[in-house]
């Protein structure tokens, strides 16, 4: 058995779909008895951290657009997929952070007999996504972000979230052209002062070339989607801090084979021992309908307890 | 056309209020609704003629939108429930769980009664293989390739057969999906291929908001065998009027189109169609005379809006519609 979570934004249910289109009065309350099925569900697939399912983040940036010197921009494709995020504008000095992201969680609905598991955009990615019309250059702007996430991450840590996932598609998008000292320099920025887990999700893009000096930052792990990445091309590594799996696809509706990914994991993590070892889905799971996303997390949970690893 | 700039529209419209209530009202006949469906057909075709349009069609009226609908009429497909767009809009996304095979023709009905009553060029559209696959979960083909290439063969080429048969002489394979994986151009380009082999009409293929540009289609335009590609560049551009590079800096791609060696059709986006606010008609000008300079061969650039107009409201829409009409013919007068 090895540990296991599902972080990013959950999709709503066909209930709430309704809701949130009629903007019904009661959305609040609705928002937040979804979530607490969410929440039982991981609990019901025996993840190791539970997290919020994040029904009411429009996309990853969203909630970030009240923090000072950010507006709302147009709508851009996310990536390859067929969803769109509404691009941040950056137009005056960063300012007014440090509890965007605890205050858009609803930790109150997260059992204390779980450890709670939170998940924000990596610097990298959140400036490569959005738009600089302030900072003189892309290395302040990304600095400047990365200092936002440190104090965001500062503020989960003391909020007892034992675990922080940086989302970092652009890193694995990019990963042919993406300067991995600016990226390395920005996310030890966000670790630094933080006492929770870090770990590094690396999802939408091969990264088998870049795993190597990805290895170097001085992070508690990487998390490593195995639709877009081969694991044979990985597999050769020692890896000397955590390593979670994306195994489950959450990009599609057709269910994983338990037992041949399990083994697939399990041979893996014998030769790339790594100091701990998670499974997770291969991106949020907010690419499927509600009952497939249901159905992914309970798959999860069984291939987890599958997997054998000391 | 021989005239320079002729003039079309894209495809879907946004259906009048009462149609909508009528449809939604169980209390009412199928025959019914159907005659209320024809009344609306008729009443877009005419006010698309009105306006002056040289190429026409039905404004999409009958059908619910350009992937749930023809997803219905397909088998091997199975609705797995709604994906999110953006924000609150989601759409009804399908799961592939058997060989994809065509039912019926689910487009000749409304093509019939529009050939029946308009006396304008007819141009059918039709959801592509590409989007069709793209926009749906794989749980039977062994890879994209095979599934979109049966979705070509198996069911848009012998749909776009039936309509030939029945008199169809130009036929749009919408797919919005074109350039949203950089990587998999080639299998968008068979797949055109396949949809066209042995058709005997003009074939064209609208892409909209698919990414990049359309630096990733250039390669592929001489491969492709469609006598035009109808794209969006008016949301892309700035309104100040002119035909410098600068000014229609939204258009930059065509030389890339024409560098290629490119000299086929161009359906150019004139109007944004996700804006309510209303293009000058010496805008509209500018940007068609921009393209003919940068393309060489003003019969040859079709003016239209860049998409569908089915999310503005139909007074918007209709007057977009004009002012491409106007636009294009300011534009014959100073070529002139």
């Amino acid at each position: 058995m090895i540990k296991s979570y599902a972080l990013g934004i959950y999709p709503r249910s066909p209930k709430l779909i309704t809701a949130t289109r009629k903007n019904d009065k009661k959305l609040p309350t609705m928002f937040q008895a979804e979530k607490k099925k969410l929440v039982k569900e991981q609990q019901k697939a025996k993840l190791s951290y539970i997290c919020d399912p994040l029904l009411d983040w429009n996309d990853m940036f969203r909630p970030f657009a009240d923090v000072r010197g950010m507006r709302l921009g147009a709508l851009s494709r996310f990536f390859e997929t067929n969803t769109f995020y509404r691009k941040l504008i950056v137009d005056d000095q960063l300012n007014g952070y440090g509890s965007v992201v605890k205050s858009n969680l609803a930790l109150s609905l997260l059992s204390k007999k779980n450890d709670i598991a939170a998940c924000m955009p990596d610097p990298y990615t959140f400036a490569d996504l959005n738009e600089n019309k302030f900072y003189k250059d892309h290395a302040d702007y990304l600095f400047a972000i990365a200092d936002m996430l440190s104090k965001e991450a500062q503020t989960l840590a003391k909020a007892k979230v034992k675990f922080i996932q940086l989302n970092a598609p652009s890193v694995a998008y990019k990963a042919d052209s993406v300067d991995i000292s600016l990226v390395k320099d920005a996310i030890e920025r966000v670790k630094r002062n933080t006492k929770s887990k870090v770990y590094l999700h690396l999802y939408f893009g091969n990264i088998s070339k870049i795993f190597s000096k990805l290895l170097d930052i001085k992070i508690d792990g990487l998390n490593v989607d195995l639709s877009t990445t081969d694991l044979n091309s990985i597999v050769g590594y020692k890896v000397d801090k955590g390593l979670c799996l994306g195994a489950v696809d959450a990009m599609n509706t057709k269910m994983d084979d338990v037992k041949g990914t399990a083994k697939t994991i399990s041979d893996a993590l014998d030769k790339m021992n790594p100091k701990e070892a998670y499974i997770s889905t291969t991106c949020d799971l907010e690419f499927l309908p509600y009952e497939f996303a249901a159905k992914k997390l309970s798959r999860l949970g069984i291939i987890a307890r599958s997997v054998i690893y000391d | 056309m021989t005239r320079p700039f002729p003039t079309q529209e894209i495809g879907s419209l946004k259906k009048p209020e009462w149609l909508l209530e009528l449809v939604r009202n169980k209390n009412i006949s199928d025959t019914d609704k159907n005659k209320a469906r024809n009344d609306a057909a008729y009443l877009n075709i005419k006010t698309l003629e009105d306006i002056g349009l040289d190429v026409v069609y039905d404004g999409e009226v009958r059908r619910v939108e350009m992937y749930e609908y023809p997803v219905r009429y397909i088998d091997g497909f199975e609705f797995a429930g709604l994906v999110r767009s953006w924000d609150n809009k989601y759409y009804k996304k399908a799961r592939c769980v058997s060989k994809v095979t065509y039912k019926t023709d689910f487009h000749l009905d409304e093509f019939k009664f529009v050939k029946e009553n308009s006396n304008r060029t007819v141009k059918v559209p039709v959801t592509g293989p590409y989007t069709l696959a793209d926009w749906s979960y794989n749980e039977f083909y062994r890879n994209k390739q095979e599934f979109v290439l049966d979705l070509a063969r198996n069911v848009v080429r012998p749909l776009i057969q039936d309509l030939v048969k029945h008199g169809a002489q130009v036929i749009q394979i919408d797919e919005p999906a074109a350039t949203t994986h950089p990587a998999e151009m080639k299998i968008f380009a068979d797949a055109i291929n396949e949809c066209a082999k042995g058709i005997n009409a003009k074939i064209t293929v609208h892409a909209c908001y698919s990414g990049n540009e359309y630096q990733a289609l250039v390669p592929y335009t001489l491969e492709i065998k469609a006598a035009q590609f109808a794209l969006e560049f008016a949301n892309r551009d700035s309104w100040k009027l002119g035909v410098s590079d600068d000014v229609r800096n939204g258009y930059s791609v065509l030389k890339a189109f024409r560098e290629h060696g490119y000299n086929g059709e161009i359906g150019l986006g004139v109007v944004d169609v996700h804006v309510d606010d209303l293009e000058p008609v010496e805008l509209v000008r500018d940007r068609l005379l921009y393209a003919a300079k940068v393309l060489g061969e003003p019969t040859k650039v079709y003016a239209n809006p860049d998409c569908g107009l089915r999310t503005r409201t139909r007074s918007v829409a209709f007057e977009k519609l004009r002012r491409v009409v106007k636009g294009a013919e300011l534009a014959r007068q100073a070529l002139n």
